[in-house]
């Protein structure tokens, strides 16, 4: 449940690919709206991208906990620990509503937080939470793990990568944005058009980074299958049992 | 800000009367759709496992095999069998579930290639099925793996007996490009050639990867070997290697008349990754089978003589 | 408060194109570009998107005057995630195919800016039938946009639209015709849908006459 089958390659390969090869916002092209709306400066852009890695990786782990013990598929087995059968139920089709309520619940109460212990930070970070709990890309990074069904650490890297990436993104896209601000930009482009086209450019340019493979755990997909449900299911590197019957444990 | 006690207490009566209705709401509305969207799953399946047996076309209607070999449509009667028809008619979602009642049975093989079901062994159908889906069923000490009965006549169906077997379906899974790959292979009775195979769970790149889902690419499938023939035109079914291999290029470039060409596709331009994730994926789950296709050759070949 | 209310279709209208959320607001973006490989998937997502935006808009707006003011944007969250949970599990009791695609994607309407700026803009201020029609009027700006990259990239990246082959084959390079049409791959990744939008951004602009430089 904490790594899987992963080993520590394979959580660098993942992060290399959160962060590189399926950056967020030029490949999944989560999480644009906030940025642009607001600003085209990489001050703002920083402060953002500082803001989405933190509340990413801790949202993104609390989620997993959620997925974890009660809205993924057989999550609610813990409950049997009290006697209560769990069998048929099927918790699935809250998961939206309580990731969602998850963050910004998270984010609240981090603005409290951070306006009580240190004004300073608040005054640099603090303006962007509220913006951040609907920025796409945390609930997406959030759904997408969970998707993948890692187990807790290639959860951890895989969410911190995101975030990291998606900062990156940003402020590369940011610091062009200032430069074009005074080119000659032809004038129904100025702006959001000449924006697209120049996100669309460098997203071509992160293409390149397709086929780098090392987060998949082992190496060959030979030994044992990509993403590996849960060690209770026996781990899937042991060779076929001698004895054939017997039921599946 | 101070804010009233009074107005704390209205805010937590709000949240927790809107919590409420919104959980009610959603769960009335879950359970009521649980059943059609359990049926929308298993239609989804059946259907793929039917078009990698070749039962059902791509485009969507029923299909029998002629006696030259080559599928003619056909159209569903009550019961389940197929009769052919000169229209193509695409199947309605009663149909399909009712022709893959019919036609296809799972069962399970151990790794001696030993046969066995799910009520003999004892193990909880729904569970197995759900909870091995993405780490491979073929890792499991019981392999999942579906048989594929002839098309019955109207007498059969009325006297309820059971056709012969024409194929079985191997659950395949491997890794593509972007994420992990779900797909059917069926073999004929001799073990060796493939009837069909479908790709139904895949995240490749679209227009790229993503072909191994469409039927141009899968119709180099029927016919091709999964035990490679050696040089002298023989095959030798314990050490052979197993699997169909996607070639960078096309089979006739690369291979051009070796026997290796008939274990081989073409690949597909820009999607070498999808396509060697779809080699591997053929070669290690077949492995898991290799005893179980050697038994049904050698039964074949008897039957045969 | 002016004393002539403009009439109610009128804030569908103006969703439509003048205000068009895409194209001038720039809001929604996140999941246009994802979703708008195939056309049908498109179709699909626009249909969604005006579904949640137009009745989260009508009970956000039902529900304005007892809202207490600390808790306003997770309540319209909440709203909105139950109108999309509603969309999310239809689909998949219906139209398995297509959710398949959209998987994630569904979800992430909750938090597609398009949404949330209409409840917090509009709906909170405005009565409940205004509400609902611009919702449902900022849906259709967003799924028309929508439509218009889809076909373009389905065009000319598949050869199809809606499935059906509309660039014919006998077009197609062979290796007799090796310098025929060849499917234009570029249309079907990420890049293609970021130049279509900033090219509708430039028309929409220069339709709309540019008000400011």
């Amino acid at each position: 449940m904490w790594m899987g089958t992963y080993d520590f390659v394979n959580l660098f390969g993942l992060l290399i690919q959160a962060i590189f090869i399926e950056n967020f916002l030029l490949v999944n092209f989560l999480g644009m709206c906030t940025y642009l709306a607001c600003s085209s400066k990489l001050k703002t852009a920083n402060g953002l991208g500082l803001a989405v890695v933190f509340v990413l990786t801790i949202a993104g782990v609390l989620n997993w906990f959620v997925y974890k013990f009660v809205t993924g598929p057989g999550a609610l087995s813990w409950l049997s620990f009290f006697g209560l059968n769990t069998e048929g139920v099927n918790l699935s089709f809250l998961t939206f509503l309580v990731f969602i309520s998850i963050i910004a619940g998270f984010v609240q109460i981090l603005e409290i937080l951070i306006e009580k212990f240190s004004p300073a930070l608040y005054m640099s970070l603090g303006l962007y939470l509220p913006l951040i709990t609907v920025n796409c890309a945390i609930l997406g990074a959030c759904l997408f793990a969970v998707a993948r069904e890692y187990p807790f650490l290639p959860n951890l890297i895989y969410v911190f990568g995101s975030a990291v990436g998606w900062w990156l993104a940003i402020a590369l896209i940011a610091a062009i944005r200032e430069k074009i601000a005074v080119a000659d930009v032809v004038p129904a482009l100025k702006g959001m058009g000449i924006t697209f086209i120049m996100s669309g450019l460098m997203s071509m340019a992160f293409m390149g980074f397709t086929g780098i493979k090392l987060s998949v755990p082992h190496g060959t997909a030979a030994d044992v299958g990509p993403y590996p449900l849960n060690d209770s299911a026996g781990s899937s590197l042991d060779p076929a049992p001698p004895a054939p019957q017997g039921t599946v444990k | 800000m101070p804010v009233s006690k009074s107005q704390t207490r209205y805010t937590i009566f709000f949240m927790i009367a809107l919590s409420f209705i919104c959980a009610l709401i959603l769960s009335l509305l879950a359970s009521a759709l649980a059943k059609p969207q359990e049926i929308a799953k298993d239609l989804d399946r059946s259907k793929e496992m039917l078009i990698s047996a070749q039962i059902l076309n791509a485009v969507g209607y029923f299909q029998v095999r002629g006696q030259d070999g080559n599928y003619l449509p056909a159209k569903a009667q009550p019961g389940g069998w197929l009769k052919p028809s000169s229209q193509k008619v695409v199947a309605s979602d009663s149909n399909v579930l009712a022709v893959y009642k019919t036609r296809i049975t799972p069962f399970l093989v151990n790794e001696k290639g030993e046969e066995s079901t799910f009520e003999k062994t004892g193990i909880d159908q729904a569970k197995y099925l759900a909870d091995y889906k993405k780490s491979g069923y073929y890792h499991q000490p019981w392999k999942l793996i579906y048989k594929i009965f002839a098309n019955p006549t109207k007498e059969e169906i009325e006297k309820n007996k059971k056709t012969k077997v024409e194929g079985y379906v191997i659950p395949v899974n491997g890794m593509g490009l972007w994420d992990a790959i779900y797909g059917y292979l069926a073999i004929r009775t001799d073990g060796n050639t493939v009837i069909g195979i479908s790709w139904y769970d895949q995240k490749e790149t679209p227009g790229l990867g993503a072909n191994i889902s469409e039927p141009e690419w899968q119709s180099q499938f029927p016919g091709k070997h999964i035990f490679q023939e050696n040089a002298d035109g023989k095959t030798n079914f314990e050490s052979a290697q197993l699997g169909i291999t996607v070639v960078k290029g096309k089979v006739s470039e690369v291979l051009g008349n070796s026997p290796k060409a008939k274990s081989a596709v073409d690949g597909m331009a820009g999607a070498t990754l999808t396509g060697n994730g779809v080699t591997d994926a053929y070669k290690d789950v077949l492995a898991a089978y290799r005893p179980f296709l050697m038994q049904v050759h050698q039964e074949n070949e008897t039957d045969k003589k | 408060m002016s004393a002539s209310k403009p009439p109610a279709i009128s804030y569908l209208t103006e969703q439509l194109w003048r205000s068009n959320q895409v194209l001038v607001a720039i809001l929604g973006i996140c999941s246009a570009l994802a979703v708008t490989n195939r056309l049908s998937v498109a179709i699909t997502m626009g249909l969604s998107v005006s579904f949640v935006t137009g009745f989260s808009s009508l009970i956000v707006s039902f529900l304005r005057k007892v809202t207490p003011e600390s808790v306003r944007m997770i309540v319209q969250l909440a709203i909105i995630s139950v109108f999309v949970i509603i969309i999310d599990q239809f689909l998949q009791a219906y139209f398995f195919n297509i959710s398949k695609v959209l998987s994630v994607f569904v979800g992430l309407i909750i938090t597609n800016c398009l949404v949330m700026g209409r409840t917090e803009s509009m709906a909170k201020n405005v009565e409940p039938w205004p509400a609902f029609l611009d919702g449902i009027g900022a849906g259709l700006g967003y799924a028309i946009v929508l439509c218009i990259v889809a076909f373009i990239r389905e065009l000319f990246g598949f050869g199809q639209l809606l499935g059906y082959q509309i660039i014919p084959s006998s077009w197609y390079a062979t290796s007799a015709h090796p310098d025929r049409y060849e499917n234009f791959i570029l249309m079907v990744s990420p890049p293609a849908a970021f130049f279509i939008i900033g090219g509708l951004i430039y028309i929409a602009k220069k339709l709309q006459g540019t008000k400011e430089s």
